[in-house]
């Protein structure tokens, strides 16, 4: 039950939102046809209703700006200056970006909004887009301006611990786009993570200063890289030291090979007299000495040389292995290109 | 040479050299190596013991076809004489050739085939041999040592004159030893061979031993 009111309720606030929007852009849409057909009485209570406390549905900042700027060139129209330049100001402080269409707007009514502007200070920044960057062949420009001539500085802030980076700093009037490469500090790639640009202007004209302030994420977008090899595990190497057993075994396998040749002797026929018994001695004879010679130097010699040699071998032919991926992984890494997200907050 | 000794030793022949060519000289190894064997023939075919003695030489082929197949061939000769009065010398030649299939590291099953040739003033009698076997490598630490042990029933001996022998075996134990591409081997080895109907007595018993001393290198692969 609960549950359907919400839903209910949701619905309701949605629709009255997109009913608050539409009414706000309706009176806005009528207005400007008034102001168009001449009909300035009646477009300037319209546009007053808009800014006015009273005025009961959302109205967005661009919606704002909008009306201030139709306000202030019917006011201009009516020869009402000082009120026109009062709401271009206020035009222009709500979005410093904010300037008047020459195809729509008569020169004087220009003349009045450049006033406006150098009776006022404002500094702004433009959001970010997204956009795909690749930092070797590609810029990311960065839009500011300023209302009038003005000192400005702007810095671009990484995450910590890295300093910020200084992209502009001198005089400035109006629009100017501000190319990053891309880059930090060192000349390295910018690291992922979220970045502030600080616009700080002071006027030239005013004693007055103003800032403005955008944030954007920034992604790496790299190639897979690869893993480097782990170290060997215990089975994955030869032992490179005998068994202290090891030596004993050896010693049995010479009398087995022994014992082999003796029974070999044994089985020849009787009837024949048996076999040569010189052939018979001198294998199990060898065979004996060489157990023996095995188990003495076991017993001595515990390492195992060819193993220590593979075993060498092996962990020269993995380092070799993952220098080569390494390798690879800095070209890839060196392909990274920069994804750039606008981020919440900031602006103007 | 009989037809069944043509047959196994055209199949040696293929492993060795038609089967090896075909996977490419990369996964192949082969060894060449020659050998020097006192050897000694006893038989006693009803006119009592005769027995004679002889350096034997002879050269061997190996080819390691695949990790666990090899294929060999040998060619061996000599002259085996005799201090006893009555017993003629008589020259040995020895052609045989050997499949070896290896299920696991340490053993191995062999089956293979010798025509062999005793040459005397009197007569020339020639023998065609098949054996069916089996051989343990029991290897040392370190791996350059190894011993061996051999054991092979004779199920085919075909004796001009003296028809099929009846229980023949062969059997030879001995040690290897190998540095780099060299390889050295002692091996004691013991054929024997009996015809119950054969000899004047009805019965002929007959073996040769050898104490084969064998140097090889390792001419292909690793």
């Amino acid at each position: 039950m609960s549950r359907v009111a919400l839903l209910v309720a949701a619905f309701v606030l949605t629709a009255l939102r997109g009913a608050a929007q539409a009414s706000t852009a309706d009176a806005l849409a009528q207005a400007q046809r008034l102001y168009e057909q001449l009909e300035i009485e009646r477009a300037l209570p319209l546009l007053r209703r808009v800014i006015s406390p009273g005025w009961s549905f959302e109205i967005t900042t661009a919606q704002r700006v909008e009306t201030f700027t139709y306000l202030g060139a019917s006011l201009a129209l009516m020869g009402q200056t000082d009120s026109a330049v009062f709401y271009f100001r206020r035009a222009i402080e709500q979005d410093p970006f904010a300037e008047l269409d020459p195809r729509r707007f008569t020169p004087a009514q220009i003349r009045l909004f450049a006033a406006a502007g150098q009776r006022t200070f404002a500094v702004g920044v433009r959001p970010v887009r997204p956009v795909r960057l690749d930092p070797r062949t590609e810029h990311l420009t960065f839009a500011i301006v300023t209302s009038h001539s003005a000192l400005v500085q702007v810095e671009l802030r990484p995450p910590a611990p890295l300093e910020p980076i200084e992209l502009f700093a001198g005089a400035s009037e109006g629009a100017r786009e501000i190319p990053w490469d891309g880059l930090v500090v060192a000349a390295r790639l910018a690291p992922p993570g979220r970045y502030e640009l600080a616009v700080v202007a002071r006027s030239r004209v005013l004693q007055r200063a103003d800032t403005a302030q955008i944030y954007f994420d920034l992604r790496h977008q790299v190639e897979d890289l690869e893993d480097t090899l782990p170290d060997p595990r215990a089975g994955d190497l030869l032992p490179e030291t005998r068994s202290p057993s090891t030596a004993a075994v050896d010693l049995l396998k010479g009398l087995a090979v022994a014992g082999g040749v003796v029974l070999a002797g044994a089985l020849a026929s009787d009837e024949l007299n048996g076999t040569e018994a010189s052939l018979v001695a001198a294998a199990a004879g060898t065979a004996t000495v060489t157990g023996l010679v095995a188990f003495l130097r076991g017993r001595r010699q515990r390492a195992i040389p060819a193993n220590v040699t593979a075993n060498a071998a092996r962990r020269t032919q993995r380092a070799a292995a993952n220098e080569a991926i390494v390798r690879r992984n800095a070209q890839r890494m060196a392909q990274t290109v920069l994804l750039v997200e606008p981020a919440a907050g900031g602006g103007r | 040479m009989t037809g069944t000794a043509r047959v196994v030793f055209a199949v040696a022949a293929w492993l060795a050299i038609g089967g090896a060519g075909r996977r490419g000289a990369a996964q192949v190894s082969a060894t060449v190596g020659a050998f020097v064997a006192p050897t000694e023939h006893r038989v006693d075919a009803g006119f009592g013991l005769e027995r004679s003695f002889g350096l034997t030489f002879g050269t061997e082929g190996t080819v390691r076809v695949r990790r666990w197949l090899d294929a060999d061939l040998h060619l061996q000769g000599g002259t085996l004489s005799s201090d006893d009065a009555g017993v003629v010398d008589r020259d040995l030649a020895e052609l045989g050739a050997q499949a070896r299939v290896r299920p696991v590291t340490w053993l191995a099953f062999t089956a293979g085939a010798t025509r062999r040739t005793y040459s005397s003033v009197i007569a020339r009698q020639r023998w065609t041999v098949l054996s069916v076997g089996a051989e343990m490598r029991l290897l040392f630490s370190g791996g350059a040592i190894g011993g061996i042990l051999r054991v092979a029933a004779l199920p085919v001996v075909d004796v001009d004159g003296l028809g099929d022998a009846d229980g023949a075996f062969s059997v030879a134990a001995g040690m290897e030893y190998r540095r780099d591409r060299l390889e050295a081997a002692l091996c004691y080895a013991l054929e024997r061979y009996e015809w119950p109907t054969a000899g004047v007595g009805g019965r002929r018993v007959e073996q040769l031993a050898a104490l084969t001393f064998l140097l090889r290198a390792r001419v292909l692969g690793g």
